[in-house]
């Protein structure tokens, strides 16, 4: 669950990132959050996963207060959710397989725990005859559904993606958008950043628009304008 | 279990960064090698010195030879006067025929003994204990000024020139070692900042996912320990020819010279450059990347 209450965030003393944002995503939710380059999605994005801390307000994810957050503590709050950039974020040398059970390694687990996790992850983005390959071998595609299965293996709470589809044609991202729906509705909350207004129309979700760092308008159903 | 899972795991990736940066990481290798070497060629020299002072004598004993004109009686009688000097523990008297028995029997021969009867060129003589050794140079001062005494030979005195020799072999041994402890501590830390900045995307991955600092920080400990690992082997092996078949046979012809075999102190040396070589890359490579996690 996300709570934000009056979060505002601004760099450097004078740039307004956002301004007093408030937004309760419930367990559960499928929610876009949309808005042009410059808007401030990211900077949402950052203070969810702690790297940054909002300058104003209080936020709290999965039951961690985020303003304040001991650094020994950022850790396992970045457990309860997993994270999906537009860029992958994948490390090239090793494989689908190492990649995705990164996650899950650094909590701890057992090399038993760890396989059939990862296994069970990498069928549900079906890329279980891919594991032993490298991201550079794999289309932009493939390689976005290992980053989303990395996300999964933890089985977290939430899933939070910044622009997942902004390296991908359009089948590949409607093939991605399913593939969040059907996380979606196996219980996970997800959160879905994207300028991509025509990504938002084909599903009627939730969509959360902001401009200039403020929430313009937060209902259901697609976004026309 | 987990534990295991997880080291298993810092293990290759430990090696993985070895092999990915070759060069440096063998020249921290050498560096720290050489280190070690240079420890380790000190050690030995002033162990094979320590163990001449040994084999040098007693420390405390001091012999003292009468004169010629010294007939038997009061050369026996001379033990009283010795006992009533201060700093005199016990004496023992070794008369001329005595000396000279123990002479020829040295020398392994009888026929030395039977020909030098009748005209014994040894002198009676005491050997001394002295109870402090502090002031044994005092007592050959007071022993010298003796008019009965011939000769007195003090093994301090050549033990005193070995211990000044040992204490600037261990002068100049510590001054080496920390000037290339230093520079080795350099390279080590380079190398572990190389790989850890060739990997700060995979760093910055890691802490997205959740990994702790110290999940982080396993591989690149590990890498450091291997570092030192192999730098102590490296130097082991190095140390062993340089003493065994170097060092050794050019010592032993010097005859006063005693030297402690390598064979003797193999396993300690082993063990502790092991020990030190893994806790040297660990420390180095622990404060190295304590700057890269703080981001
Ligand atoms: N680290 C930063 N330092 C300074 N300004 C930043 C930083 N990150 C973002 N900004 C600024 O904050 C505003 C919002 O950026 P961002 O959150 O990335 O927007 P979006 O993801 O919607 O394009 C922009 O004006 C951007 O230039
Ligand atoms: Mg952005």
């Amino acid at each position: 669950m996300i709570q934000l209450t009056g979060v505002s965030k601004t760099y450097n003393g004078y740039i307004k990132a956002l301004r007093s944002v408030d937004l309760t995503v419930e367990d559960g939710e499928f929610v876009f959050i949309i808005g042009p380059s410059g808007a401030g999605k990211s900077t949402l994005l950052k203070i969810l996963t702690a790297e940054v801390e909002p300058t104003a307000g209080t936020a709290e994810v999965n039951g961690y207060s985020l303003v304040g957050l001991k650094a020994s503590d950022k850790p396992y709050l970045r457990r309860t959710m997993g994270v999906v950039f537009q860029d992958f974020r994948l490390i090239d040398k090793k494989t689908v397989y190492e990649n995705v059970a990164l996650a899950i390694r650094v909590t701890g687990a057992g090399n038993r725990e760890i396989r059939e996790k990862v296994d069970s992850v990498l069928k549900i983005v079906g890329l279980s005859h891919k594991a032993k390959r490298k991201p550079p071998e794999l289309s932009g595609g493939e390689q976005q559904r290992v980053a989303i299965a990395r996300a999964l293996v933890n089985s977290p709470k939430l899933i939070i993606a910044d622009e997942p589809t902004g390296n991908l044609d359009p089948e590949r991202t409607k093939e991605t958008m399913r593939l969040f729906n059907q996380i979606n509705r196996m219980g996970t909350t997800v959160v879905v950043i994207t300028h991509e207004k025509s990504v938002v129309n084909d599903m009627a979700k939730r969509v959360v628009y902001l401009e200039n760092g403020c929430i313009l308008r937060d209902a259901t159903g697609g976004y026309n304008q | 279990m987990k534990k295991r899972g997880n080291i298993r795991y810092f293990l290759k990736e430990g090696a993985a960064n070895f092999r990915l940066h070759r060069i440096m990481t063998t020249a921290a290798v050498m560096m720290l090698a050489a280190c070690f070497l240079v420890i380790g060629t000190f050690v030995m020299i002033v162990a094979d010195i320590n163990k001449t002072i040994d084999d040098v004598g007693m420390q405390n004993e001091i012999v003292i030879f009468l004169q010629d004109y010294v007939d038997d009686a009061s050369a026996e009688d001379f033990g009283y006067t010795l006992m009533d000097m201060e700093n005199i523990a016990s004496v023992t008297f070794v008369s001329r025929d005595e000396g000279l028995k123990d002479f020829s029997q040295n020398l392994g021969g009888d026929e030395i003994y039977d020909s030098y009867a009748d005209d014994n060129p040894i002198r009676h003589s005491y050997h001394i204990i002295v109870s402090d050794l502090n002031g044994v140079e005092d007592t050959v001062n007071m022993l010298r000024a003796m008019p009965q005494i011939a000769r007195v030979r003090a093994s301090i005195e050549t033990v005193n020139t070995f211990l000044k020799f040992r204490n600037v072999t261990m002068f100049i041994g510590v001054a080496l070692v920390i000037i290339l402890a230093l520079i080795a501590a350099v390279i080590v830390s380079n190398t572990i900042r190389l790989t850890t900045f060739a990997r700060r995307e995979e760093i910055a991955i890691m802490k997205m996912v959740g990994a702790t600092n110290r999940f982080i920080r396993g591989a690149f400990l590990v890498e450091g320990g291997i570092i030192g690992l192999l730098s102590a082997l490296f130097a082991y092996v190095l140390l062993f020819v340089l003493y065994q078949f170097l060092l050794v046979p050019e010592m032993s012809l010097i005859t006063l010279i005693s030297y402690v075999s390598f064979s003797s102190v193999w396993h300690l040396f082993l063990i502790g450059y092991l020990v030190a070589g893994m806790l040297y890359g660990l420390v180095i490579s622990f404060f190295t990347i304590k700057k890269f996690l703080r981001v």
